[in-house]
């Protein structure tokens, strides 16, 4: 994936962070058990490099962010 | 004499009894509770020949479909996508004997967008219904039973949840629609000898909606979190230890829902006499992933490993004459080999198109061995075939969601009795373990043991280049396109 791609991350209940290619996505994975926040954007580049294991969701299937650096 | 042949989709080998495999995982608050009920394919199972070394070769749904009617491997050459008008298959090569072929399948990949793989049955009925099969329609949109971000294909879900609304007694699941409508074929033809009666059950695939009553068997008392009908694929990360217990349980449940409806309909077969004069073959075409290897589901592109639990499939045919009855059999065979199986039961000759290998001298006990590895993949939809890229893409991910990272090439599996060589292109790393020792599959070789891994990528090539796979494809998994491995 490209570092400069944008990225939509969510923070779920148990603390996992949770990444998606658009806002609409992002604000769907929210729901109510989820504590109050803001979806937040950044790019694959600063997600990958602040947790290489973050989960990045891409065409129904959830990838550590690692798993797409190539 | 007759032929029936009983697809389960997506049935862990360890998820039936029979098979003796240690579970794969404990069941919160269970403990000491048996870990799956099957109590018809164990009986089945004591009655038949049973393979304990089945791979499956071309994966998933539609590819395993056509390796089975075709007797071939497809994946060094095919993906998901339609029959080809040259392609040699079941039906046809028994009616052309004189044999009355019928196929009743819930599955809707089979015989939507032109794939055909209903053709050639002089009868066929398609159960409808199931996942996002377009059978129900209403402007009703119902909750869904778990957090978005949990389940996959959200629109396909929903048009389940429509079709499922009518739902109300258990024979109106998916499995008990479609054998109960075996059955009914049956009755209309308990006279008839000579036909071939092919029934595919898409259950226990996903979504795993069973009875509550055979959810409660396996389920932690007292959970009243999501019910992750049909969870996201990948790292199994997103989900937690309650939310995997419990998709754990609805799919044993489901396991168990389908084990009961194929001990009535093998009830019904022996209520008609039918037992006497028709062999029955049962299988899958592959397994799922529950947690295991960190994963969920049948990932694809780089998470798309096939290991074990995903190869290594239930095969049982009992012959009515008892030929084979309670025989283990430890040999390699795989779903090519069960076309000329049929035919040789049948006593119809065997076509030059078929690859596979009939499985009598094995069951009849003449021979131990009929090949020594076991090749098991699926087509990247990176290579080949451009045109045919973004239909193959669309109706996987609908039907079974075959989606990822198209610019990868799909791992495949190399297995042989001691090992198991996983291979992916060349730019990711290779994974080999020794299975006498490590059935589970956690400790990587490769490093340890490179003449063995040699040996096995050696083999894989050959059986790519053998079966006419794109050269272009081949040198991903050769190592020669100028990518690096990654050590």
């Amino acid at each position: 994936m490209d570092p400069k791609t944008s990225l939509y991350v969510v923070v779920d209940p148990r603390g996992v962070t949770l990444a998606y290619p658009t806002e609409a996505e992002a604000v769907e994975a929210l729901d109510g058990d989820m504590p109050p926040q803001t979806v937040r954007r950044t790019t694959f580049g600063e997600y990958l490099a602040e947790n290489p294991r973050g989960l990045v969701r891409l065409q129904s299937q959830y990838y550590w962010a690692e798993d797409l650096r190539y | 004499m007759n032929v029936v042949f009983l697809m389960n989709d997506s049935l862990r080998r360890d998820h039936v009894n029979a098979y003796g495999v240690p579970p794969p995982w404990k069941r919160i608050g269970r403990e000491g509770e048996p870990f799956i009920h099957t109590p018809n394919l164990d009986r089945l199972a004591g009655e038949s020949a049973v393979f304990d070394r089945c791979y499956c070769a071309s994966y998933p749904t539609i590819p395993n479909r056509y390796d089975l009617l075709a007797g071939r491997y497809g994946f060094p050459t095919r993906g998901w996508q339609p029959l080809l008008h040259e392609d040699v298959i079941l039906p046809e090569i028994v009616r052309a004997h004189g044999y009355l072929p019928m196929t009743i399948f819930d599955m809707p990949g089979l015989n939507t967008n032109d794939y055909n793989f209903n053709r050639g049955f002089a009868i066929w009925r398609a159960i409808r219904g199931q996942l996002g099969d377009g059978f129900t329609i209403d402007t009703v949109d119902r909750p869904l039973p778990a957090a978005a971000r949990k389940l996959r294909v959200i629109p396909t879900t929903k048009q389940f949840l429509r079709n499922r609304s009518r739902w109300q007694y258990e024979r109106d699941y998916m499995c008990g629609q479609t054998l109960s409508a075996a059955m009914d074929l049956l009755e209309d033809n308990w006279t008839r000898d000579g036909f071939v009666l092919w029934i595919d059950m898409w259950n226990p695939h996903e979504p795993f909606d069973p009875p509550e009553y055979d959810l409660q068997r396996y389920c932690e008392p007292g959970y009243s979190g999501d019910r992750i009908i049909y969870p996201q694929y990948g790292r199994a990360d997103y989900l937690s230890e309650k939310d995997l217990n419990h998709i754990r349980a609805l799919y044993a449940g489901q396991v168990t829902l389908v084990d009961r409806w194929v001990g009535r309909f093998l009830e019904k077969l022996e209520t008609l006499g039918l037992d006497k004069n028709t062999l029955v073959i049962h299988t899958t075409d592959h397994g799922h992933l529950f947690g295991d290897h960190g994963l969920q589901g049948k990932p694809t592109g780089v998470l798309g490993m096939l290991y074990e639990v995903t190869t290594r499939i239930p095969l049982m045919i009992r012959h009515p004459g008892g030929i084979g009855a309670g025989r283990r059999i430890d040999a390699i065979v795989q779903p090519p080999d069960i076309l000329p199986t049929i035919l040789e039961f049948l006593g119809v000759p065997i076509p030059p198109s078929v690859e596979g290998k009939s499985l009598w001298p094995l069951i009849e006990g003449r021979v131990d061995r009929i090949r020594d590895v076991a090749f098991s993949g699926r087509y990247s939809r990176s290579f080949g075939r451009p045109d045919q890229v973004a239909r193959m893409e669309a109706d996987a991910a609908q039907f079974d969601g075959w989606a990822g990272v198209v610019r990868n090439a799909e791992p495949l599996t190399v297995t042989t009795e001691e090992w198991a060589f996983i291979c992916p292109p060349a730019d990711r790393p290779r994974e080999l373990y020794h299975l006498p020792d490590d059935p589970g599959q956690t400790r990587n070789l490769i490093a340890e043991r490179p003449e063995v891994a040699a040996e096995l990528h050696r083999r894989l090539i050959a059986f790519l280049e053998e079966h006419g796979a794109d050269p272009q494809r081949i040198a991903r998994y050769r190592g020669d396109d100028g990518r690096v491995q990654e050590s």
